[in-house]
């Protein structure tokens, strides 16, 4: 498995946050290391015929592009999903190699650490949440880091179903 | 986003009892706000199930079940909480060093009061938590001897509950169908 880093033991808010958002989306690559393609785009529960680990991925990516890019920044809404296509940031990974999906992911994320960087854990999103509240940056990261600790809960359990790989 | 139909958003847990987070707290609050919510939701993915199935290994080949589960999150908050952050003498909780990983594989026990034990080791967090100064209060982490803050203990928890909230969504999916965020 990739090297990942762990917690910081006492470091502060911002240093603590991103160290494990990081660890999380670490993680999910971890995960799909040396992963067959073929295993990667099976979706292995009949009762959710969309997830497969790829589909997982590429959720990953485009949730973090919601939550920056429309939410936070308040950018017009270019993610892959529509009205007709609610899951469209899944069925999109139909047919890209994990690898790429993998690489956009890095990509994106990269570009958010950036953006957190340049923000105070306080700053509010530029558009309401469903509730009509604006919430904090602070919020957004905390909701990455347990939506994607949450998702790689589901890809422990794909990865062990495929072939058998299980770890931390 | 409000243009969105809600039915395109992923789909609520059904009798959500779980309390409605804070957007806009401090780094407290909301961080145990978020604690909490995932303690229900592993709650609320168990309720309903009947009590001889959570102990069904639902996912094969992992040998997961809600069963399992309830007894390792309930020996993880003793253990970081009580036995690390408060420096409790306690024994811990499904678990020695000849039998690791007996909270996942001996099921035999009565699952009804290993939820009872779950429920009470979350209140007991709860309360050592509330009576810490701040977040950057630390306890000592038994396997390094060095101190380990409030913050990262919280986090930590907040990130574990999530992976096994994770498994919690295939295991009942598996029982009965039943998903949700």
């Amino acid at each position: 498995m990739t090297s990942r880093t762990d917690l910081p033991q006492t470091w502060d808010e911002r240093a603590s946050l991103t160290t494990l958002l990081d660890y999380t989306r670490a993680t999910a690559r971890a995960k799909c290391e040396g992963l067959s393609e073929e295993h990667a785009h099976r979706a292995p529960l009949t009762t959710s015929p969309l997830m497969s680990p790829a589909a997982v991925i590429s959720h990953l990516r485009w949730v973090e592009y919601s939550w920056f890019e429309v939410v936070f920044l308040g950018e017009e809404d270019r993610g892959p999903w529509s009205e007709e296509e609610p899951d469209g940031e899944m069925t999109v990974a139909a047919g890209v190699p994990l690898p790429e999906l993998l690489d956009r992911y890095e990509e994106t994320s990269a570009r958010y650490r950036e953006l957190v960087a340049a923000h105070d854990l306080e700053a509010t999103a530029k558009r309401p949440v469903r509730d009509g509240r604006h919430v904090t940056l602070r919020w957004i990261l905390l909701h990455l880091i347990e939506e994607t600790a949450r998702h790689n809960g589901h890809l422990d359990i794909l990865r062990e179903m495929a072939d058998g790989t299980t770890g931390d | 986003m409000t243009d969105i139909p809600a039915e395109n958003f992923s789909q609520k847990w059904a009798d959500d009892s779980r309390q409605p987070l804070p957007r806009t707290s401090g780094e407290r609050e909301t961080l145990t706000a978020l604690l909490d919510w995932h303690r229900e939701t592993f709650a609320l993915k168990c309720a309903g199930v009947p009590a001889r199935r959570l102990s069904e290994r639902s996912v094969p080949p992992s040998g997961l079940s809600l069963h399992g589960l309830v007894r390792h999150l309930a020996g993880t908050e003793r253990w970081w909480f009580r036995m690390q952050f408060a420096g409790e003498d306690l024994p811990h909780l499904y678990y020695s060093d000849d039998n690791p990983d007996q909270d996942f594989e001996e099921l035999d026990g009565d699952v009804t009061e290993a939820f009872a034990v779950w429920r009470a080791e979350c209140e007991r967090a709860r309360e050592v938590v509330a009576a810490a100064p701040s977040l950057d209060a630390t306890g000592i982490q038994r396997s390094t001897g060095e101190p380990v803050s409030l913050r990262r203990i919280l986090l930590h928890m907040l990130a574990e509950y999530a992976r096994h909230n994770g498994h919690a969504d295939l295991l009942r999916e598996r029982l009965d169908g039943a998903t949700g965020h």
